[in-house]
């Protein structure tokens, strides 16, 4: 078993999710699963209608059909197992391989085995793995032990698909026929018709039973197998291998970590002697464009679009009647222009009235006074910076000047930034929120009305950003000159 | 890959996976919902046989109530989920994830019409076999899925070890596969737990058997913030 060329996502699943993964893996490999499923089968088929033909009874048929079922279902199953681990088959290969599917306890199956209500579940026990008898009963009470009442509801959700599908083959069929067909007989009689008393199937029965198993049948298999692979991913970690293995993958160069410089050199002297590569190449493996546009193909960017427009129509409408002696049509047609051109005028006067009335309506409704405010309270930090006073150094100054002095100017200027910001909500009472950007902090310092301080703070949000996000660094000097002004201005008084 | 999610990007540009449910689990919970709809109608009846042909009347106003309007009621108002639903823990909700209202709850209820041809929905099955969302016709017409309701995320226990610091900075995927791991632990077998331990290797270095899987719970417990 390959786990890095499973096609399947594997996650630990919910039972009903693994029965979902089932349909969508029917959905996914529909061609390849129904065809095989169908070469077997039909001819399968055949033989039983024969039997059941030559018998004189339908239901013989019928059974016959239902109980064969075990053998169509390893086809089902080998086809799907194969494809679950990367590997489609057709229909040659399939046949080709039909040992391999034919002797896996098909006679126990198609005996005993027939009764089990958890088949699909337990088919690959048998087929799969290989498993007979004791063993093979341990190995179904171990998987089953979380998962044997789903595979047993799933039995009866497909039983009753098949129902369904038979029934309205029937009804379909009734409604293609002509409305007088059933006249005069009662539903009953219309639903069991061409029946005979004891002999409630017919061959047409047989033949929508056929198609509702076709259809069923490896819907069934390949949802049960879902749930077998889900047991088998939640008790042996099959997701966990496989990330485990991409770990392994991606980090084995940690490890060698040591030896990579000398590879790199070599690397670096091969690649000296190489001939440039011509650029077009390096264009085409990574195009942005074309990536975009892609992305933009994906179904979270919808991109139909419906426009109306108005469109001029084929003028054969225009009145061409003309009148005796004098040709007055085109007096009319100005007239008829100017009553237009007049008519749009009064819808869009109109138009503007209203939206003045409504305008001047709501301007006299009472308005809601706005909701009151609580109580500033100045934000635990801003822009990821503590501000209460007492997580600043008592000597803010002084702890600045000591990173000045060790060259971390970085974290000097991010220091004295987090006390004037401290210093203008607590100390000034400036209302600086934690929503604010900087430029919007700026704009609150200005609009308090000190000059000086909101040109000192303009600097030094300029200086901050330059350092942050752009990483230029200011000179000490600059530094020593911002906190000068910081001192001079914004220090606690209390200290001093 | 192969699975059963939609992804929905929200404006925010967060991405949310929906997982779809099919065919089996849906007609799980109609069955429950057909049930308690039959013992309602039937109930209505029995009081409403003492009232001659008014009760009569009563009986059919409140049969189609029941039939067509109760579940859209219970979508709407009900977390997407009618009783049936709710049992298995599914939920209708509209294309893009969000809660549905009355317009395509109503769309998807009546449409059942639809799907309920031939017989007993048999063009409804055949649409949920075939769609790759499992939508039936009626959810076709709403723009809805039926996503099974997110579960509240239970902590599981992470067996305890003295915690030992990986190698180098992991991923935020590799620190969860290795928690992932450990809390599974308990689930799989001794000999499995060490098969998979030794697979990192540039996570255990040379150790090997129960010394590898030891490590990686170590790093588990370190990842889990017990120094």
């Amino acid at each position: 078993m390959q786990l890095d060329k499973v096609a399947i996502a594997l996650r630990p699943r919910s039972a009903w999710e693994s029965v979902d993964l089932g349909v969508g893996m029917l959905r996914e490999w529909w061609r390849p699963l129904y065809a095989s499923f169908a070469v077997v089968y039909v001819p399968v088929a055949a033989a039983c209608l024969w039997a059941g033909w030559s018998a004189g009874k339908a239901w013989v048929a019928l059974l016959l059909l239902w109980w064969l079922k075990p053998l169509f279902d390893r086809v089902a199953l080998h086809v799907a197992s194969r494809a679950v681990f990367g590997e489609v088959l057709g229909v040659r290969r399939t046949l080709a391989q039909a040992l391999a599917w034919l002797g896996t306890g098909l006679a126990g199956a198609l005996t005993l085995g027939r009764i089990d209500m958890a088949r699909s579940f337990h088919l690959p026990v048998k087929q799969l793995e290989g498993q007979r008898w004791r063993a093979a009963r341990a190995r179904r009470t171990l998987l089953g032990r979380r998962t044997h009442g789903y595979a047993v509801w799933l039995t009866i959700a497909c039983l009753h698909f098949e129902a369904v599908l038979v029934w309205s083959a029937d009804m379909f069929g009734d409604f293609l026929q002509p409305a007088k067909a059933h006249e005069g007989t009662s539903i009953w009689e219309a639903m069991f018709a061409g029946a005979e008393f004891g002999n409630i199937f017919t061959y047409t029965d047989f033949c929508a039973y056929a198609a509702a198993v076709l259809v069923i049948e490896p819907l069934y298999v390949v949802a049960g197998f879902a749930l077998y692979l889900n047991r088998r991913t939640l008790l042996e970690g099959w997701d966990l291998e496989v990330a485990l293995r991409r770990i392994a993958v991606q980090r084995a160069g940690a490890v060698a970590g040591a030896a990579t410089p000398a590879v790199a050199l070599l690397a670096a002297a091969l690649l000296a002697l190489m001939p440039a590569a011509p650029a077009g190449a390096q264009t085409t493996a990574k195009d942005p464009k074309r990536e975009i546009a892609e992305v933009l193909k994906g179904p979270e960017f919808p991109h139909e679009r419906q426009t109306m427009r108005w469109q001029r129509r084929a003028s054969d409408d225009v009145d061409t009647r003309t009148g005796t002696g004098f040709d007055l049509g085109w007096l009319r047609a100005i007239g008829y222009a100017f009553a237009k051109v007049s008519e749009v005028a009064l819808w869009i006067a109109a138009g503007a009235l209203l939206a003045l009335a409504v305008w001047w309506a709501l301007r006299l409704m009472p308005r809601a006074p706005a909701a009151p405010r609580g109580p500033y309270r100045p934000p635990p930090s801003l822009f990821g910076m503590q501000l209460a006073p007492e997580t600043l150094p008592a000597d803010l100054a002084g702890a600045v000047r000591a990173l000045l002095a060790t060259e971390r100017i970085r974290e000097a200027l991010a220091l004295l930034y987090r006390g004037t910001l401290s210093a203008l909500v607590h100390g000034r009472g400036i209302e600086l929120r934690a929503s604010d950007t900087e430029g919007e902090a700026l704009a609150r310092v200005r609009a308090h009305g000190e000059a000086a301080t909101a040109q000192y703070f303009a600097e030094l949000v300029l200086r901050w950003q330059s350092a942050a996000y752009a990483r230029r660094l200011p000179a000490p000097a600059e530094v020593e000159q911002l906190l000068a002004a910081y001192s001079e201005r914004l220090a606690p008084r209390s200290a001093t | 890959m192969l699975d059963t999610t939609r992804r929905v990007a929200t404006p925010e540009g967060i991405e949310l996976t929906l997982q779809l449910v099919g065919p089996v689990p849906r007609a799980l919970a109609w069955a429950i919902d057909f049930l308690l709809r039959a013992a309602v109608v039937i109930a209505v009846m029995m009081g409403a046989a003492y009232l001659g042909t008014a009760g009569w009347g009563l009986a059919i106003l409140a049969a189609f109530a029941v039939e067509w309007l109760a579940p859209a009621w219970f979508e709407v108002y009900w977390d997407g989920q009618t009783p049936g639903k709710r049992a298995l823990g599914i939920a209708v909700v509209n294309d893009d994830g969000t809660p549905v209202r009355w317009g395509p709850a109503l769309t998807r209820n009546l449409l059942r019409a639809v799907d309920f041809l031939p017989f007993l929905y048999g063009f409804g099955l055949l649409a949920m076999l075939a769609n790759r969302d499992f939508k039936r016709l009626g959810d076709l017409a709403a723009g809805t899925v039926v996503a099974y309701a997110p579960k509240r995320a239970r902590a599981r226990a992470l067996p305890q070890a003295p915690a030992q610091a990986p190698p180098f900075a992991l991923t935020l995927e590799e620190q969860r596969v290795v928690l992932d791991l450990a809390e599974r632990s308990a689930s799989l077998t001794h000999e499995r737990l060490e098969e998979l331990a030794m697979l990192a290797a540039p996570l255990i270095g040379r150790a090997t058997g129960a010394a590898a899987a030891a490590r990686l719970l170590g790093m588990a417990n370190h990842i889990a913030g017990r120094r």
